[in-house]
């Protein structure tokens, strides 16, 4: 496998993923183990390669499904990994880990509703970590907790509420507030924003980017959104069924993408506008269920490029001629910038066709 | 373009142990025959609420007042079975989460050749092909095979095409939707829209679509309400409210949501959070937030006025949206 470097002359990673997997195995009826039937397994991650450098934000974007939430948990060590390693600056990290170990990688979840406990109030929740992670004393922590939750500018008069009375924006303060306190170096935000209305989005990524400035922090940001992957990441990783296939810096990905599924996803986003109308879908289907994964590539059968040699061999992530941080795992990848413009000519065509449609129609009025 | 729907002052008020609480304030709109009409606004607005009252989907506990004229006739004013009558056959609707509005213990092809047979009572037989035939322009592959299956065996975007097979069975004129890609995937939320927009285009159905996703609306609708704690803020044409919005509350969102298409140093996000409607602001609703409040914007009335050929805004001081866009397009390259 080839390194993912973005440059030759770069440190070394601060986090590093190497062939990591995740299976999980389904579950046999008993008539099925009686019949001695083997059970089938989900590769959620499957053969994942993947370098986060210090103080950069990594955008790791897919579909449902795709596995990005899986590596995510391997890496905080929610989920023990069926092989392959993670090291964190050169250290091998298990999921059983010391709480030293624990406290240099943080997660922010999706949905603060449910990652809050409803019965500790947030200087309870904040003060936890801080007295774990901080060594601080118990009667210090209700002053010590105005640390973490003035990086996130959370109003300190109501460090005494419960999460119930908290706004869905301020519930994800308190819970960024909570992974800060144990001061990480790596934090994992696992969709920050997907569950908060959208004009309070703004607010919370607008506080990642300028935690990212000021502490300096690693981000992996995981997210199905490729608007708030091209606002905030240096770097982007595309995820396909438990594989990264696409992975370069971001500017680079969204305007030279070299992968047909990176294609397909960018030319999917609706864009804001107004007079684009509905573009003609990209590629069809949906995606092939994890357990029975299509043999060699595992975007063929949605592929418009997809020929023999596709079905037959998994094509490796490799850098590219391109740009010397941006790798692609497609045997024609070279070709994929003829699909970027076919793409764009079928969607002026289709918007045209539209407009003249919609002129005929008002001329009949 | 004549007019199907009109909507008049729809108030819905739904009791709470805390008291009564306005769901529903006030709300006005129309749709033309075969157009599609956004309707916008951030969870809790009471979007999904003002989509419901339409089919008269609303809890035993609340309250409806207003006027739903579908056609001319008013709907609220029909008894339950009048209103079954429409239901599902001149008006028909596709809810958010397809695997709980499906039935799960019935074969997916089944759901659909059911509202055939009871809407335009045709025969077993008839109904089943016609199902198949509609699974196929929804592009379901393999619809034979799919007809036979179960909800929990088939993907989301499967299950939501069921669903809106089964809106489409009995040729509806009004499409209700509340939602329907939320739950998708982008490259399956695309191919969706795709087939809303063709039905639209070629047997002039008209769409009444509630999302919080703004770009959707953009690509999908001729036509846009935003919504704010309970009333409609602006209403009207998408070319004019996206690219000349002339309230703070859409200009704001407008500006907040990170976009695919330039690159932004920092949003622009909105301070604070919407109010709860136990207990919403007196005056303009959105005036604690507001970046242009002053003082009469803290009490009254604040109706929708006609501002422009079809653009109506509730602010009273619009011009202040018009000053803010000079020299700062909210569309690139306007």
């Amino acid at each position: 496998m080839t390194d993912i470097r973005p440059e030759v002359a770069t440190p070394a990673p601060q986090l590093e993923v190497r062939a990591l997997r995740k299976y999980f195995p389904l579950k046999l009826s008993l008539m099925a183990r009686l019949r001695g039937q083997v059970p089938e397994t989900v590769k959620a991650v499957d053969d994942v390669d993947m370098v986060v450098f210090k103080g950069e934000v990594l955008g790791l974007v897919g579909e449902t499904g795709c596995g990005k939430s899986t590596l995510a948990r391997c890496i905080a060590g929610l989920y023990e990994s069926s092989g392959g390693e993670i090291r964190l600056d050169g250290q091998a990290l298990s999921a059983r880990r010391t709480t030293a170990l624990r406290r240099r990688i943080q997660v922010v979840f999706q949905d603060p509703y449910s990652s809050l406990n409803p019965r500790m109030t947030v200087t309870q929740t904040v003060g936890e970590i801080l007295r774990v992670h901080g060594k601080i004393p118990r009667k210090a922590v209700a002053t010590a907790v105005d640390e973490p939750l003035g990086l996130v500018g959370f109003p300190t008069a109501l460090k005494n509420a419960y999460p119930r009375s908290l706004s869905g924006g301020l519930r994800q303060r308190v819970s960024i507030a909570r992974a800060l306190a144990a001061s990480p170096e790596i934090l994992l935000a696992d969709e920050p924003v997907s569950a908060l209305d959208v004009s309070v989005q703004a607010t919370i990524l607008n506080l990642l980017d300028d935690l990212r400035k000021r502490l300096g922090l690693t981000i992996l940001l995981i997210t199905h959104d490729m608007a708030v992957v091209r606002h905030l990441s240096d770097r982007v990783a595309v995820m396909y069924l438990g594989r990264i296939v696409e992975s370069a810096p971001s500017e680079e990905l969204f305007t030279n993408p070299r992968h047909p599924y990176t294609v397909a996803l960018l030319s999917a986003v609706p864009h804001l506008e107004p007079g684009r109308g509905v573009p003609p879908p990209a590629v069809v289907g949906d995606p092939p269920s994890p357990i029975r994964l299509p043999s060699g590539c595992r975007y063929h059968p949605r592929c418009p490029l997809a020929e023999e040699v596709c079905r037959r061999e998994d094509p490796p992530l490799e850098i590219g001629p391109w740009h010397p941080g941006h790798a692609a795992a497609c045997h024609f990848a070279e070709r994929v910038d003829q699909l970027v413009l076919q793409t764009a000519d079928q969607r002026r065509d289709r918007a045209l066709a539209q407009q003249a449609d919609k002129a005929a129609g008002q001329e009949k009025d | 373009m004549p007019e199907l729907l009109r909507v008049e002052d729809d108030v819905v008020e739904i009791r709470t142990r805390r008291g009564v609480l306005r769901a529903v304030d006030g709300v006005s709109f129309s749709i033309a025959a075969g157009e599609a009409l956004g309707l916008v606004g951030e969870s809790g607005c009471g979007k999904t609420t003002a989509l419901r009252t339409i089919l008269g989907l609303i809890p035993r506990h609340a309250t409806v007042s207003g006027r739903v004229l579908f056609e001319g006739e008013d709907l609220l004013a029909k008894n339950g079975d009048a209103m079954r009558r429409r239901r599902g056959k001149a008006i028909s609707m596709i809810f958010q989460e397809p695997m709980t509005a499906l039935n799960p213990l019935m074969r997916a092809g089944q759901q659909i050749a059911e509202a055939i047979e009871i809407n335009l009572g045709h025969g077993g037989r008839e109904a089943r092909r016609e199902a198949v035939d509609l699974m196929r322009r929804v592009d379901i592959p393999d619809a034979e095979r799919r007809y036979r299956a179960y909800p929990h065996e088939l993907s989301g975007g499967m299950r939501q095409r069921v669903m809106i097979a089964m809106a489409l069975s009995c040729h509806p004129r009004l499409v209700l939707c509340d939602e329907p890609t939320t739950a998708l995937d982008v490259t399956v939320q695309e191919q969706i829209l795709n087939i809303l927009a063709t039905m639209q285009r070629e047997e002039g159905l008209s769409i009444l679509y509630v999302t919080h996703d703004l770009a959707v609306v953009a690509e999908l609708c001729e036509r846009v309400a935003v919504m704010y704690a309970a009333q409609i803020v602006e209403i009207g044409t998408v070319d004019e409210v996206f690219r000349r919005p002339r309230h703070p509350y859409t200009l704001g969102l407008l500006r907040s949501i990170p976009r695919f298409e330039r690159v932004q140093e920092t949003l622009n996000a909105i301070p604070g959070a919407p109010p709860h409607l136990l207990a919403p602001p007196p005056g303009c609703r959105f005036h604690p937030r507001c970046p242009y409040v002053e003082d009469d914007c803290r009490q009254g009335d604040f109706p929708l006025l006609p501002i422009g050929d079809d653009h109506d805004s509730a602010c009273i001081h619009s011009e202040r949206c018009v000053e803010a866009i000079v020299g700062d397009p909210v569309m690139p390259g306007d």
